[in-house]
């Protein structure tokens, strides 16, 4: 493999570094591509089983992955193992860092809620006047997004607001429950849009880069993955520093090896990548690499409510059932007292509440979950973190992951701008739920850890000026012209918006712009 | 949990055994939270009634379980028999729904207690 003149090697095989490749290979460029993980089958990994016949009952192995509260003992294999993949953090500080290591990544199993940036995040600094903008502007990414989402097969509705852009959508006519009317109903009186979810439907409710971009790329003959290969540094050329390949260890014998290419993609993922580059020791002369770590912080059941009319064993399809989204609303035309920026809502209707958020017990708790069978609705925060440099992840000396390479060290915490917009969330929800005739069984403003929502962000940000970034605004090492970043570690503000359609339209952007400097011979 | 309505109830599903198990095998606060809250289980229940807990009738009981009944707060209550009780309860419940019996027992209609999922094995794992 040392002797193969790639043109570019590829480092992660998920949404960022499979759009690369996809990008990439069908323009006719040499790719190799190296991922951590093996490849899945979906035949011959997974078995239907009962919960009673699995060893600990649906609770898994007790202390098995204490970090990813999404684990349960039905995908416990599917997560990145904690003893094998460690991390750092100050004690008190938790970051719940959830990873992927097989060939497709988070891909396989993201929950596929697919929306668009704004300028209020690309020019957020322009609206608030706190922190930067990005370099580049929603109509540089616009015409990305219009080819992502058609390949991702998006469906949603359009509505025309300036904080959720619409898409390349399939047009979502299903109609509303009663149930969901009554919400719109009462959060209209308070100016709060909702709207249908707009999610990837991809093939057979699969939309994963292992079977809408990874397929197309290998069909040309032009991409070649390598699995079970764990990067463990970004080797430079010693005279012109720019970067000449990568240093591998086969995850199984553990054997290191080295693969040469022109230039050098990061798609490792947000916290992989940055951790890449820092383990390197190259591309942070600004010393921002690893600063500006954000997410979007996560409420679910941040209130649980019930429809009096569907309770008692009354809830039919037209009456419930269905869900929605809310994108931000504050901070649009107006001020919030005590927060900037805002939040998303996703709800579900139609469920039965929750029995550890009920009083009661035996007999007592039954007769209300009866009581209340399919006549919940339940939502979830996701509010916007603003990115901080005292929020950053740097490599622990002492820790190390099973092959050897040094690992993480988080330090990040959620301030007062994040605690006030949960509070405003759960009174808002909870005024909009009495407003609509529900009612409000529990509620709660406490967030997870940092780190829950799986939107890990920023750490190799994106930027004019090399002094306070580490990419430049096609996603290109200012400092090491031939490696590019093209995860989510570039982004310089989040929104409240899930992530991965913009992940993946910068990637094609970035590629795109690549694939013209190497035909141009400027790379 | 008792049987209720024909489905079978925490000692048909033995979940008292699992949890048991279940505890004896986790991290170490895990296993103090449990000892410690079975001990003030007993604490209490001598206090009050001078017996421990198991030989409690149903109206002592309910006494000491009272806290089940308070409304639910993000944050666990200050007292630690209510925090206790408050996991110990979802645990028993959950023992006795992931059962077999449970399973067995549950109405044709409606929701399967526990159910049944795609299971993950484990892909190419390191040996
Ligand atoms: C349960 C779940 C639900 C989600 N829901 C949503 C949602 O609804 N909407 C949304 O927008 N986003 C969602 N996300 C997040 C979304 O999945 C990610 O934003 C996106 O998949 C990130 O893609 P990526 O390519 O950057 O990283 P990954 O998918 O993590 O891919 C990185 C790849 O790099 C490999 N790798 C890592 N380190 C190395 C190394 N050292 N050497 C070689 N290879 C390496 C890994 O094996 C992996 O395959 C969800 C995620 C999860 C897990």
């Amino acid at each position: 493999m040392a002797a193969t003149p790639y043109d570019v090697l590829i480092v992660g095989s998920g949404a960022s570094g499979g759009m690369a490749a996809y990008t990439l290979a069908r323009k006719g460029i040499n790719c190799l591509m190296l991922d951590a993980g093996p490849p899945v089958d979906f035949q011959r990994d997974r078995a239907l089983k009962a919960v009673y016949d699995l060893p600990y009952r649906g609770f898994d192995k007790p202390g098995r992955l204490p970090h990813v509260l999404q684990a349960n003992e039905f995908n416990a294999n599917v997560w990145a193992d904690e003893t094998q993949n460690p991390y750092t953090y100050e004690p008190g500080n938790d970051f719940n860092w959830v990873r992927v290591r097989l060939v497709g990544g988070k891909s396989l199993f993201w929950a596929r809620m697919s929306f668009r940036l704004s300028d209020y995040e690309f020019k957020a600094k322009d609206h608030d006047g706190y922190g930067d903008n990005w370099p580049i502007s929603y109509a540089d990414l616009k015409p990305y997004y219009d080819q992502v989402e058609p390949i991702f097969r998006v469906a949603g509705r359009k509505e025309g607001w300036p904080q959720l852009p619409d898409g390349v959508f399939l047009e979502d006519q299903s109609p509303d429950s009663l149930c969901v009317q009554k919400f719109k109903a009462a959060a209209a009186k308070q100016s709060i849009p909702v709207t249908k979810m707009r999610r990837a439907t991809g093939q057979g409710q699969l939309a994963s880069s292992l079977n809408l971009l990874l397929p197309d790329a290998l069909a040309t003959g032009k991409l070649t993955i390598v699995s079970n290969a764990v990067a463990s540094r970004v080797t430079t050329d010693k005279i012109t520093g720019l970067a000449n390949g990568v240093t591998f260890i086969d995850r199984h014998s553990r054997r290191e090896l080295h693969a040469r290419a022109r230039v050098v993609i990061l798609g490792a993922s947000c916290l992989e990548s940055t951790r890449l580059l820092l383990n390197s020791g190259i591309a942070n002369s600004s010393g921002v690499l690893g600063h500006y770590l954000f997410d979007q912080f996560y409420i679910t059941q941040t209130v649980q409510a019930v429809m009096p009319e569907a309770c008692g064993g009354k809830a039919t399809r037209a009456m419930i059932g269905g869900g929605g989204y809310i994108p931000r609303f504050r901070n649009l035309n107006t001020r919030a007292k005590d927060f900037i920026r805002g939040y998303a809502l996703d709800f579900g209707t139609g469920g039965t509440p929750s029995p550890d958020r009920l009083p009661g017990y035996g007999s007592s708790l039954e007769e209300k979950l009866a009581h209340y069978k399919g006549a919940g609705l339940s939502a979830t925060t996701m509010g916007e973190v603003l990115p901080r440099y005292d929020n950053f992840v740097s490599i622990d000396p002492s820790a190390v992951d099973a092959w050897g390479i040094p690992a993480l060290h988080f330090q990040a915490r959620y301030s007062d701008n994040e605690f006030n917009m949960a509070r405003d969330a759960v009174n808002t929800l909870e005024e909009v739920c009495h407003d609509a005739g529900f009612e409000v069984l529990s509620k709660t403003d406490k967030m997870f850890p940092p780190g829950y929502s799986i939107h890990e962000l920023g750490t190799c940000r994106m930027g004019d000026d090399p002094k306070t970034s580490v990419l430049n605004k096609w996603n290109q090492s200012h400092d090491v012209k031939n490696i590019f970043v093209v995860d989510g570690s570039s982004f310089v503000t989040g929104g409240s918006q899930n992530p991965t359609m913009t992940i993946l339209s910068l990637s094609m952007r970035a590629s795109e712009y690549l694939a013209e400097q190497m035909r141009s011979g400027s790379l | 949990m008792p049987p209720l309505n024909g489905m079978a109830g925490a000692l048909d599903a033995q979940a008292p055994e699992f949890l048991d198990f279940l505890i004896g095998i986790s991290p170490a606060p895990r296993q103090q939270f449990y000892r410690d809250g079975l001990e003030l289980l007993d604490a209490r229940s001598r206090e009050k009634f001078g017996q421990i807990f198991a030989s409690l009738s149903a109206t002592q009981a309910a006494e000491i379980l009272r806290p089940l009944d308070e409304p639910w707060t993000h944050d666990p209550p200050a007292d630690p028999l209510a925090r206790f009780l408050r996991d110990a309860h979802l645990d028993i419940r959950r023992a006795t729904q992931n059962s077999r019996p449970a399973m067995a027992s549950a109405p044709s209609t409606g929701r399967r207690p526990g159910g049944i999922g795609l299971y993950w094995l484990p892909i190419d794992p390191i040996v």
